[in-house]
């Protein structure tokens, strides 16, 4: 019995010793560093030098901060609008007497586990000018392009927009999906004795009752549109000009490309906040159902 | 009512055949000399299929899949078998300061990559494992951590504690009891989260960009943004390239859907 009153009292905390060690070395002393570093001039020449609030004030003055908080913007609400719609109205419409609908389900999963990189090929292959069948079809009903989508600075963040929604609401739909699953047959059964019609079943139980897998994929979406790095790096690499320069692509570009150490640290800080702001539901949920 | 079922078959099929329409380029212009499909691969005026770029393919990016896979098998086994003793800690323990920890471990699961690059890039330098297979592993594990340990800590909690309560009356200790009782009823569960961890290794490019920087080091990922010329884009081979590189998850998932499904949904929605 002493044994086992030993046991528990101390050995958890060998099982939790792992991960403590990585959270401190590699989370938290990392997160502090960057912090410090955001009121420091540092290009890895010269020693750190403080500027206090110089980063930050430099971010508030810098047209292309600006311009990447616009392309951030974009992408997030773009990519959250696209993969929700998509994944919710494909999850509620194969649902219906669909022949090989787990097939159809299955094809649009696809594009969820492929890796960004191959998707950046793909964007590049398919919106390309010549080659590419976005413009092969635009062309032949008289609407082609003479620059190819990503090369148009106009055009270049819709392209990657899109992609990334494709490729997301292989995400969505799994969710969607898995909402649907959850629906009782019995209201279905039970409307349609009272005669309900099938737009009146949509709007009055399939829609109400998918509110939490609706609000799990705008939440999943935001926090996953927020980070897009991948994609850029393959494909436009944050031009033409800044026109796809988003946050997350423009820190890169600032820490491991200028050595602006510094000024990238700061912009990782916002980045960081903007992501807890918006993530800030999604959290909320997480340590909600951790608690009960 | 019949045509209204036929009518639907044929939107959903003609939605499935849009979303495949990315692949079935790649797959065209995989199996033909970019000669001939520079203005589009629909073109048909010539047509000499050939395996050639797939020889290019392989032979180019055989050194990347293996060191893929290098990185892919301990950075999955590794992470979990941390994660898993910390989130049985958290699911079964109490101690002080627990709520706080695990707060800050929710929290890390939606913080970017950008906010700690920088720094664990000059700390992964001073231990002298940048640029190291060793080094990129821990990096997986860094970034695995957080989530694998919210899953499991979840997967945990909805265990019941009657087989734990009988294996401590028959002498177990904590430990003993972990790996002999609670880690075969979880290894479902288990199996999700490698599946996931696994797929999300074989497909970063952001960790490999930053923590790698010899080719023979290179992930596939990063293999095939090499063969992407800067001025000249040879789309049969990049074509070809792709197809192998996402033929191992897309067989993986066929396989393994059930475990993938599960471990989004859980986390996502019934947690």
């Amino acid at each position: 019995m002493a044994k086992m009153v030993i046991g528990r009292k101390d050995s958890y905390i060998l099982l939790l010793l792992p991960a403590l060690v990585i959270f401190v070395f590699f989370w938290i002393v990392p997160i502090f560093w960057t912090f410090l570093l955001s009121f420091h001039e540092w290009d890895m020449l010269s020693p750190p030098k403080y500027i206090s609030l110089g980063n930050y004030v430099k971010m508030l003055n810098d047209p292309i901060f600006y311009v990447s908080l616009q392309d951030t913007f974009l992408s997030v609400v773009g990519v959250t609008i696209l993969s929700v719609t998509l994944g919710m109205l494909l999850a509620v419409f194969l649902k219906e007497n669909v022949k090989g609908s787990s097939v159809i389900k299955s094809i649009v999963f696809l594009g969820y586990i492929i890796p960004m990189a191959i998707v950046g090929v793909i964007c590049l292959f398919i919106f390309d000018r010549d080659a590419g069948i976005v413009n092969g079809v635009l062309r032949a009903v008289g609407l082609g392009s003479g620059k190819g989508y990503l090369a148009d600075p106009s055009t270049a963040l819709y392209a990657i927009i899109l992609m990334s929604g494709w490729i997301w609401t292989g995400f969505t739909i799994t969710v969607f999906s898995a909402g649907l699953e959850n629906i009782p047959r019995d209201l279905y059964d039970a409307a349609r004795i009272d005669g309900a019609t099938g737009w009146q079943i949509l709007q009055k139980i399939t829609l109400p009752l998918l509110r939490p897998a609706t609000l799990v994929s705008i939440m999943m979406s935001i926090v996953y549109s927020i980070k897009i790095f991948d994609l850029i790096y393959v494909t436009t690499m944050g031009g033409p000009g800044y026109a796809t320069s988003v946050l997350a692509f423009q820190i890169y570009m600032e820490g491991f490309r200028f050595l602006h150490f510094g000024y990238g640290s700061a912009l990782a800080i916002f980045l960081t906040l903007l992501a807890l702001l918006l993530g800030y539901p999604l959290l909320r949920t997480f340590t909600k159902r951790a608690r009960s | 009512m019949k045509k209204l079922v036929l009518l639907k078959n044929i939107l959903a099929w003609t939605v499935a055949f849009i979303w495949l329409v990315p692949f079935i380029s790649l797959l065209f212009a995989s199996i033909r000399p970019f000669e001939e499909t520079r203005y589009g691969w629909w073109n048909f005026s010539e047509f000499n299929p050939t395996l050639k770029q797939y020889a290019t393919a392989l032979s180019s990016l055989g050194r990347s899949i293996v060191n893929t896979i290098v990185i892919t098998l301990p950075g999955t086994i590794l992470p979990l078998i941390v994660a898993a003793m910390a989130a049985y800690v958290f699911a079964r323990f109490s101690f002080p300061v627990k709520n706080l920890l695990f707060l800050f471990n929710v929290i890390c699961m939606i913080l970017p990559v950008q906010l700690v690059m920088v720094p664990l890039f000059f700390i992964m330098k001073e231990l002298s494992i940048l640029n190291s297979y060793f080094g990129i592993i821990l990096v997986h594990t860094v970034f695995g951590l957080p989530w694998l340990t919210f899953f499991l800590r979840n997967f945990f909690m909805a265990m019941p504690r009657d087989l734990e309560e009988a294996s401590q009356v028959d002498g177990c200790n904590t430990f003993q009891t972990f790996s002999k009782v609670v880690l075969p009823i979880m290894l479902p569960a288990i199996a999700a989260c490698a599946v996931i961890q696994a797929a999300g290794i074989w497909c970063d490019l952001l960790l490999a960009v930053i923590f790698l920087q010899s080719p023979e080091l290179f992930p596939i990922t990063l293999g095939i943004v090499r063969l992407k010329g800067r001025y000249y884009v040879d789309f049969s081979l990049l074509s070809a390239a792709s197809i192998i590189s996402l033929i191992i998850p897309a067989a993986a998932f066929l396989i393994l859907q059930k475990y993938f499904v599960r471990g989004m949904i859980s986390g996502a929605i019934k947690g």
